[in-house]
């Protein structure tokens, strides 16, 4: 094990995992195509899959439960894929009413 | 152990309603046609219904004697027991409500996809563990999706489902990334544990050393906030009043209940339980979030004309009233603030799909009943349906005898026996929350009232048709029904909330300890399980 | 038939009609409104039986006629029950409530002209929710009664009320029940302190009001605490002064029978409310509180007085005279000693049957003129000559004269006013009490004032009648209203003739709630100023002499 990987612990993965979602809310925030919304939405996800991946490897702590950290983010993919397969849909529908995927076309329903 | 055998034949009643869901789906592109599928999904609810019935009568005998059973992902209980017959119930009646939902072609993705979410929500009743809830709520959050798109084809119906849509994948994602430091912290996934190798999140908690909380603190407000979504918690809410508005009546009556449900035995399943009893920095927060929510979801209601927007901001307040009993749970296990939630939980469910069902009857997917203005002369031209909706809407602003305010007494209860109890500082904050709760309650008749009143006092000005079907007018009725059994006869709600109540379970000494079925136990058709169940470590 | 059967029945008749007028909303008018006085007869005699047998001494013990049914379930740790029962100073309210729906049903006989099955549903489901708060012995029971009476009457006032009839509704809807929440706060306060310290959860009234004579809320901080939130609640439903701005709205809006109603019974759940809670079971808030409300009581019936002396419209005249006689009741009450009890208790009844009978009257005066305005009336007398009688009989009743109802319910709370400021144990405030029942005094004068002004603008002079109404013919009283108003005139003579009848029979209850108050006045002026042999005096005694004057 070379010096540098003996130096990274869990903590520093989380800080991996915190900025990406913290990447993906601006991301969410700032984009107005849907399409760039929704990959905002999957640094979300990944960002706590990373945080999964970490606190389940044996690599980095001695006492760590195993695989199942590993197999969460499994699960977590599929799942962000059947909601891509939703979110097509959905936005086809909103195109089809708006001719457009900017959300910020989404301004009529308000009070 | 995520998966054995014994797990799987828990969860039958779930397997079965996907594979009809999936059935209806396949069937409903082959054979299209509205009462067939509709007539197939009803029988489905029943038979499930009854069947769990039959099956399950040592189960609950022994869930009602407060035993419980940890089966890998799932825990076996009175309240997982009780919300998932509520659950059926609840399925059932939505499924009658939308008989006539979308167009003809798509009438059986309907009935399916609520299928699917009933199939999630039934499995949010028992889940302990954090990924099985969390695809749990993936289960009730993507069919609502669709069932948001599948509702009406225009530019604010679009609108409204981007807006969900996307609003609820972050809070999806808030709670992931909760989960994800609640595993790191604790060192599994599992909630509730019933041996002693495996601790559990509840069991680490206890054990995590003075000073190693904020981690865990963090993932917890992630947590609270991703289920605040759920449950449309101030400063979660701001969705609500769009979506509610852009979709249908009956999509909005479906939102104001399912969701709700699945937060609420979410917060329960995963919040209180991971708490540990004398954590001090728990209540703060559910009381911040109740006293915002019920007065801003109250307040802005105040002024709205449109019907599913004012519906909306007072579902927004009933979430706020349901965090009430949270915090007294959190202050104090033993005050029966759980149960509390549950009891108005139940009252608020059908008295809001009550008002919905009675809204659906009046519109078809030509016009949708709007402005709270349209609703002028209802007791003249369709007197049944106005007595239904004045008297959910009674029931929901929690004037007795009426169902809604044996909720609120419960909940008061709880926030009362806590301020009695002297704490101090607690108590005085709580009596705070306390009045505030009521004076709520004055502001949301108010506005519960101006409907009425527009029902009542004044001419008609439109003639309303009533083109929703024997469906929904069968779903008011029932759902009026309901509110109205449990108006007079609440003694045995009332009973069932505490029993159901897992805080009180653990503050009862003699079934403190859990326990865990063997495997080859998990279920039996015959016999008493009971002589099966083996007390487990801990 | 056991009485308590009786009871039950009678409470339940009600309730039973207004469901078979729902069932009958296809038959004609005529049906309709037979069946609602059928109903109303019915509960009424059975009301009558329950008064012949209420013993004569008013010694109940636990109750009369107390009838408990487990509603929860029998061991639920929820032993909310459905408990009903009387005692002396339920009983005559309970009657009233009874009697006053016959009067309600009569007075829009011919004025309620659209919707008549679900009016009249409405009016039994008001009386229903009466009766129970009369008669309810547990505190949810009480509570669930005390605040279902809005929901009939919100329809009542929307549906079949005047111009501003939707704004009046949601007003003293949301008023009242604005209140009434903060009260149910301190009921449930109540019944956990009580748990709390006897380790027992009951929500059984007469047990509590046992269990906190042994164990009194503590801190005295807290026990104003609570009461202030029963105030909330039964303050705005009396209503004392600065609470009253619903009641006149409400009034002039509500239709007759609404009036009727409203001003009879409903005010006094506020009154009730404060004797059965807030002095039986929170004596020691009760003495601290007691010059306050002696202010606000006073301030009520000058306030009321003045504000009805400069009223054009002849129902929220009636209205103000209210506020003003509700004051004198609450002046008796908080005198908390037993001659103003009494006649706190008696002014209640005696208010409900005066006012109600003269909202009846100006009702059957606007079914005729279609105005309420005192300007353009004059002269009635000549036109309505029994009208005009029974409308002076209930004037004179109002202000008290000798003979008839007002005045031993008017004398026995200044009587007991005055003992609480001069003859009692000297209070703290004792300045303060001498300058309250001289300013108490001085109502009576305004009362008789704008209650006789009324009657001679309106009755007597020259005759004036609007110009549309001499299209068609004016009559006198009819049958139905000669109906509703013979008896009540009847009871005013009876009460002003009889007192000790009434007298009687509600005195050991209110005894049992000012022994209670006494006490605590007692330790809260530190000394024990009265003697323990030195009685009070007797109020029967009292009552004689008062005979006595009038015959001379």
């Amino acid at each position: 094990m070379c010096g540098l990987l003996a130096q990274i612990t869990v903590s520093h993965y989380l800080v991996v995992g915190a900025v990406l979602f913290v990447t993906g809310v601006l991301c969410m925030a700032t984009k107005r195509n849907a399409l760039g919304v929704l990959m905002g939405i999957e640094l979300l996800l990944n960002g706590a899959n990373v945080n999964f991946v970490a606190f389940g490897s044996k690599l980095l702590r001695a006492d760590a439960l195993g695989l199942d950290g590993q197999l969460i983010p499994l699960f977590v993919i599929v799942l962000a894929a059947a909601e891509a397969a939703v979110a097509l849909a959905i936005a086809l529908n909103f195109y089809n009413n708006h001719t457009t995927v900017d959300v910020d076309k989404a301004e009529e329903l308000k009070g | 152990m995520f998966v054995d055998l014994s797990t799987i034949g828990l969860v039958w009643p779930e397997f079965i309603l996907i594979l009809i869901a999936a059935w209806i789906y396949v069937g409903g592109t082959l054979a299209p046609g509205r009462t067939t599928w509709n007539v197939l999904a009803w029988s489905t609810y029943l038979v499930v219904f009854l069947v769990m019935l039959k099956n399950e009568r040592a189960l609950w005998h022994d869930v009602a004697a407060g035993l419980v059973a940890i089966n890998g992902p799932l825990i076996v209980d009175y309240l997982g027991q009780v919300s998932r017959y509520g659950c059926l119930l609840l399925g059932l009646l939505i499924t009658m409500i939308a008989s006539r939902a979308g167009a003809e072609r798509l009438a059986t993705e309907v009935s399916g996809t609520i299928m699917m979410l009933v199939a999630g929500l039934m499995l949010v009743c028992r889940a302990n563990e954090l990924v099985f809830l969390f695809v749990a709520l993936e289960l009730i959050s993507v069919p609502t999706y669709v069932l948001l798109f599948l509702g009406r084809a225009d530019r604010a119906s679009g609108e409204a489902t981007v807006k969900y849509f996307f609003l609820s994948l972050i809070a999806s994602a808030m709670l992931l990334y909760g989960m994800s430091t609640l595993y790191g912290v604790a060192d599994g996934t599992t909630v509730i544990s019933g041996t002693a190798e495996v601790p559990g999140i509840r069991g680490a908690l206890d054990r995590l050393p003075a000073g190693h909380t904020s981690l865990f603190l963090i993932g917890w407000v992630m947590v609270v906030c991703g289920l605040g979504f759920k449950i449309a918690a101030v400063p979660f809410h701001f969705y609500a009043p769009d979506v509610y508005e852009g979709t249908t009546n009956i999509n909005a009556g479906l939102l104001a209940v399912a969701p709700k449900v699945a937060g609420i035995l979410a917060l329960i399943r995963l919040v209180l339980a991971v708490v540990p009893a004398d954590a001090a920095w728990g209540w703060p927060l559910m009381w911040v979030l109740a006293m915002l929510t019920m007065t801003w979801g109250n307040v802005c209601a105040l002024w709205q004309q449109n019907l599913r927007r004012l519906m909306a901001f007072s579902s927004v307040a009933h979430a706020g009233y349901m965090l009430i009993g949270f915090t007294v749970a959190l202050v104090a296990p033993a005050a029966g603030g759980v149960g509390a939630t549950l009891l108005y939980l139940t009252v608020y469910a059908l008295a809001g799909l009550g008002v919905f069902a009675a809204l659906a009857y009046l519109s078809d997917e030509r016009h949708e009943v709007d402005g709270v203005a349209e609703l002028a002369g209802l007791a003249r031209s369709h007197p049944w349906v106005a007595g239904a909706l004045a008297f959910c809407l009674f029931s929901l602003a929690g004037i007795p005898p009426l169902a809604g305010f044996w909720g609120k007494l419960a909940l008061f209860t709880g926030a009362v026996r806590v301020v009695l109890a002297g704490d101090g500082g607690v108590s005085s904050w709580l009596l705070v929350l306390a009045v505030t709760g009521v004076l709520n309650a004055v502001i949301a008749a108010a506005y519960y009232l101006r409907v009425i009143g527009v029902m009542y006092f004044t001419a008609p000005v439109t003639r309303v048709a009533a083109p929703g079907g024997m469906g929904a007018m069968l779903g008011t009725l029932a759902c009026t029904l309901l509110v109205l059994v449990l108006s007079v006869w609440p003694g045995l709600a009332f009973r069932m909330a505490d029993a159901a109540d897992p805080l009180l379970r653990q503050a009862r000494p003699a079934v403190v300890a859990a326990w865990r079925m063997e495997a080859s136990a998990a279920f039996a058709h015959d016999g008493d399980l009971a002589g099966r169940w083996q007390k487990g470590g801990d | 038939m056991t009485t308590g059967h009786l009871l039950v029945s009678t409470i339940l008749v009600p309730l039973v009609g207004a469901g078979l007028l729902c069932g009958l909303s296809r038959l004609g008018r005529s049906v309709v409104r037979r069946t609602a006085l059928g109903v109303t007869l019915v509960t009424f005699t059975l009301t009558c039986v329950l008064v012949a047998r209420f013993p004569a001494d008013g010694v109940v013990g636990d109750g009369f006629g107390v009838t408990t049914w487990a509603w929860f379930g029998a061991e639920a740790p929820w032993n909310i029950r459905l408990s009903v029962g009387l005692d002396g100073l339920g009983l005559w309210l309970f009657a009233l409530s009874s009697l006053l729906m016959c009067t309600a049903v009569l007075v829009s006989w011919e004025s309620i002209d659209r919707d008549e099955p679900l009016f009249y549903a409405m009016l039994l489901l008001l009386e229903a929710g009466c009766l129970g708060v009369f008669a309810a012995r547990d505190i949810i029971l009480f509570y669930i009664c005390f605040e279902f009476t809005l929901i009939p009457l919100f329809f009542l006032i929307g549906i079949w009320g005047s111009e501003q009839r939707q704004y009046a509704a949601r007003k003293f809807f949301v008023y009242t029940l604005a209140g009434s929440l903060l009260t149910f706060l301190s009921l449930l306060a109540v019944v956990f302190w009580v748990a709390q310290h006897t380790g027992r959860l009951t929500f059984s009234i007469p047990e509590l009001t046992a269990s906190l004579r042994t164990h009194p809320l503590q801190p005295v901080s807290w026990q104003l605490a609570v009461f202030a939130g029963l105030f909330a609640g039964f303050a705005i439903k009396v209503p004392l002064f600065p609470l009253h701005t619903w009641l006149p709205l409400a009034h002039v809006q509500a239709p007759t029978a609404g009036s009727v109603f409203l001003a009879g019974i409903l005010l006094k759940i506020g009154t009730y409310g404060f004797v059965r809670f807030n002095m039986a079971m929170l004596p020691d808030a009760t003495a601290m509180c007691m010059p306050v409300m002696l202010w606000l009581a006073v301030a009520g019936i000058l306030y009321g007085a003045l504000v009805a002396l400069a009223q054009r419209d002849m129902k929220r005249l009636i209205a103000y005279s209210s506020v003003s006689h509700l004051g004198y009741c609450m002046l008796g009450l908080f005198a908390l000693n037993r001659l103003g009890m009494q006649g706190g208790t008696l002014q209640m009844i005696n208010h409900g049957i005066s006012t109600g009978a003269l909202f009846g009257l100006i009702g059957m005066l606007y079914d005729r003129y279609h105005t309420r305005e005192i300007r353009q009336l004059g002269g009635l007398a000549r036109r309505l000559p029994w009208l005009a009688c029974f409308m002076l009989v209930f004037t004179l009743s109002s202000i008290g004269l000798p003979g008839l109802n007002g005045f031993p319910g008017e004398f026995l709370v200044l009587l007991g006013m005055f003992q609480r400021a001069w003859g009692d144990a000297p209070v703290v405030e004792s300045g303060q009490l001498h300058v309250i029942s001289v300013l108490a005094v001085s109502g009576v004068v305004l009362g008789a004032w704008y209650m006789l002004w009324l009657v001679q603008r309106v009755f007597f002079g020259p005759l004036r009648e609007p110009r549309a109404a001499a299209a068609h013919p004016i009559t006198d009283l009819k049958r139905h209203e000669l109906a509703a108003l013979a008896p009540l005139a009847a009871l005013v003579v009876w009460i002003g003739m009889h007192p000790a009848f009434f007298l009687q029979r509600m005195a050991p209850t209110l005894d049992g709630v000012t022994a209670v108050t006494q006490e605590s006045l007692r330790n809260r002026a530190g000394s024990v100023a009265r003697m323990p042999g030195a009685p009070e005096p007797d109020v029967a005694q009292v009552v004689r002499q008062e005979g006595s004057t009038r015959v001379r």
